[in-house]
């Protein structure tokens, strides 16, 4: 086995150490970039949205802000937002290299578009089911929590499973800049060394990780919807 | 019990302005089932919004039970809210939550342990005859169920007013029936107040004891259920009566050819309305026997209001004028209400009378 193996893909196997490490690092990265980016833009999002013309706390001074904010940011493509964003990177975690300094860059070009679709799931929810609330007597806050996150939850999650999929393709190319992972991976050997079986496995590596996440995705959004 | 003292509310669309509330006054006594019935755009809506301040009047002051809901601070307003309860048009349930999760939604922090939570869920269920869809989901339950597990969750507090936003509108006129007749239990068995606005007569008819008729911002009548069913006297009002015992028709009744041939000999068309005492008795076949004159009934109803019943019957009288006019002195004497159905028709002698 492990000969048929070496005869079909000798450069993966004689590097079989260094793959998996580099799988490992693209998970760290998009885990823990996955984390703090989801916390930001759920919180943006629900900023987004009860700030919003008839909402919890109407404000237009403030959605304004944060709706150009985003919309800036948005409109920057990742590969060059990785190089403007190097002094603030610095300035954060003291680097621009590394697991570190492939974070940073990727945390402030996922956020945007995360907020976006939170906001896009919570304005979804029913607003008759928040103004019931409203009437039973809820507070603000409790809306919030326990009427619209609650109710758009399945939302949310569709939300969260195309972002952590934008997440592994932003960490392939935040790894060039010397994250590591599976991008920089495929191109340090597959693209310049012309290693092709290691662009095929790693491309086969991120397939399955991708499929593992919608299918996860998808089995909890099923299990949120009535 | 609420109070409604000089509700002014405007909204603002751009440059348009609409007044949605001209200064309403309203007072509803304790165990009333009052309705507020309009067009659409009367107001209404705004009006019922306003009793816990989910729209925020420009002016004027709500009291319900003798707390100024307008003057409550934030927090106080949120505590006032549970114990006014309120059921809409599209029921408003949380999808993500099975039915008793959202019939004890109102019971967080209420202070209750787990187990008196659920004694207290399952005996609304049971009271709105749905313990055995404790389990399911909204999307799993018909409209009338849906609007059940409403009413249910708007008395978890245990509130002493319930307000009902169109409650019925978006349901068939069979569970419009059982859903009224819920509400009338209620009432009976709690002494819930209930305020209620519709556009159908129809349900104030069913379970109101007390009516109020908003026109354009305004309060244009009010007054018990049988004396607005009976002696309506704004037109608004009598437009709304006139489509339960559909008085309208009796225009497109009188053209027909065989109630014509009717009038051509010397017919009288008039509306006799009798209510209460009146509508038992057996005026139509007395009155012709003594006055020796001919009735002939075109069409009619009788409606209970309040457990009173009122009767509207179209007749026409035959036979000679000066008999015509006894039976019709006689009836007036017995408190029956005669109008006289003005038409262009040159055979109608109403106006000779």
């Amino acid at each position: 086995m492990a000969e048929l193996l070496t005869r079909i893909m000798p450069n993966v196997m004689e590097r079989y150490s260094d793959l998996l490490l580099a799988t490992g690092e693209t998970l760290i990265m998009v885990l823990i970039a996955g984390i703090i980016s989801v916390i930001l833009g759920a919180l943006l999002g629900i900023a987004l949205v009860v700030t919003g013309t008839g909402q919890l706390y109407e404000n237009k001074t403030v959605n304004n802000f944060l709706g150009k904010i985003i919309n800036t940011v948005r409109s920057v493509p990742f590969i060059i937002l990785l190089a403007l964003l190097v002094p603030f990177t610095r300035l954060i975690v003291s680097t621009s290299i590394g697991l570190k300094g492939a974070l940073v860059p990727m945390i402030v070009g996922i956020t945007p578009f995360i907020s976006r679709q939170i906001e896009q799931a919570i304005i979804e929810v029913d607003k008759g089911v928040i103004e019931a609330a409203q009437a039973m007597g809820l507070s603000k806050p409790q809306i919030i929590v326990r009427v619209m996150l609650r109710e758009a939850m399945p939302g949310i999650i569709r939300a969260l499973v195309i972002c952590i999929i934008n997440l592994i393709g932003l960490s392939a190319m935040a790894g060039t800049v010397g994250g590591g992972g599976l991008g920089d991976f495929a191109i340090r050997y597959g693209y310049t060394q012309y290693m092709q079986d290691i662009t095929v496995v790693t491309v086969l590596i991120l397939l399955l990780l991708v499929n593992s996440i919608q299918g996860l995705g998808n089995y909890v959004i099923g299990k949120l919807s009535h | 019990m609420i109070d409604l003292k000089d509700l002014k509310k405007t909204y603002e669309l751009g440059k348009l302005k609409v007044e949605a509330l001209k200064g309403v006054s309203l007072h509803v006594d304790k165990s009333d089932i009052f309705g507020v019935i309009g067009y659409s755009g009367a107001g209404k809506s705004t009006l019922i919004r306003c009793i816990n301040l989910l729209e925020k009047p420009d002016s004027g002051s709500v009291f319900v039970n003798n707390q100024e809901i307008t003057a409550l601070p934030e927090g106080e307003l949120c505590k006032a809210r549970r114990k006014i309860g309120m059921i809409f048009q599209q029921f408003n349930l949380l999808k993500s939550k099975t039915v008793f999760q959202n019939v004890a939604f109102p019971l967080y922090r209420s202070g209750l342990s787990k187990n008196a939570v659920r004694e207290k869920v399952e005996n609304l269920l049971e009271m709105v005859g749905l313990e055995d869809k404790a389990t399911a989901y909204p999307s799993q339950l018909s409209g009338g169920q849906k609007q059940r597990v409403a009413i249910s969750r708007a008395l978890a507090n245990d509130p002493q007013v319930l307000l009902s936003d169109e409650a019925t509108s978006a349901l068939d006129p069979q569970t419009t029936q059982s859903i009224l007749s819920l509400l009338n239990d209620l009432n009976k068995k709690l002494g819930l107040t209930i305020v209620l606005i519709t556009h159908e007569m129809t349900v104030i008819k069913e379970i109101c004891n007390k009516v109020a008729v908003i026109d354009d911002g305004l309060i244009v009548e009010q007054g018990d259920s049988i004396d607005i069913f009976s002696k309506p006297q704004h037109p608004t009002t009598q437009r709304f009566i006139a489509s339960v015992f559909q008085t309208e028709r009796i225009h497109e009744i009188v053209s027909q050819p065989q109630i014509s041939d009717l009038l051509k000999a010397n017919g009288v068309v008039a509306r006799l309305l009798f209510t209460g005492e009146s509508a038992n008795n057996a005026y139509i076949s007395q009155v012709s026997r003594n006055f020796n004159i001919n009735i002939n009934v075109i069409f009619g109803n009788i409606e209970i209001i309040q457990s009173l019943p009122i009767g509207s019957l179209f007749v026409v009288f035959n036979g000679d004028p000066v008999n015509i006019q006894a039976a019709i002195n006689y009836l007036q004497i017995e408190k029956v209400k005669i109008t006289f159905i003005q038409n262009s028709d040159p055979y109608l002698i109403s106006e000779a009378i």
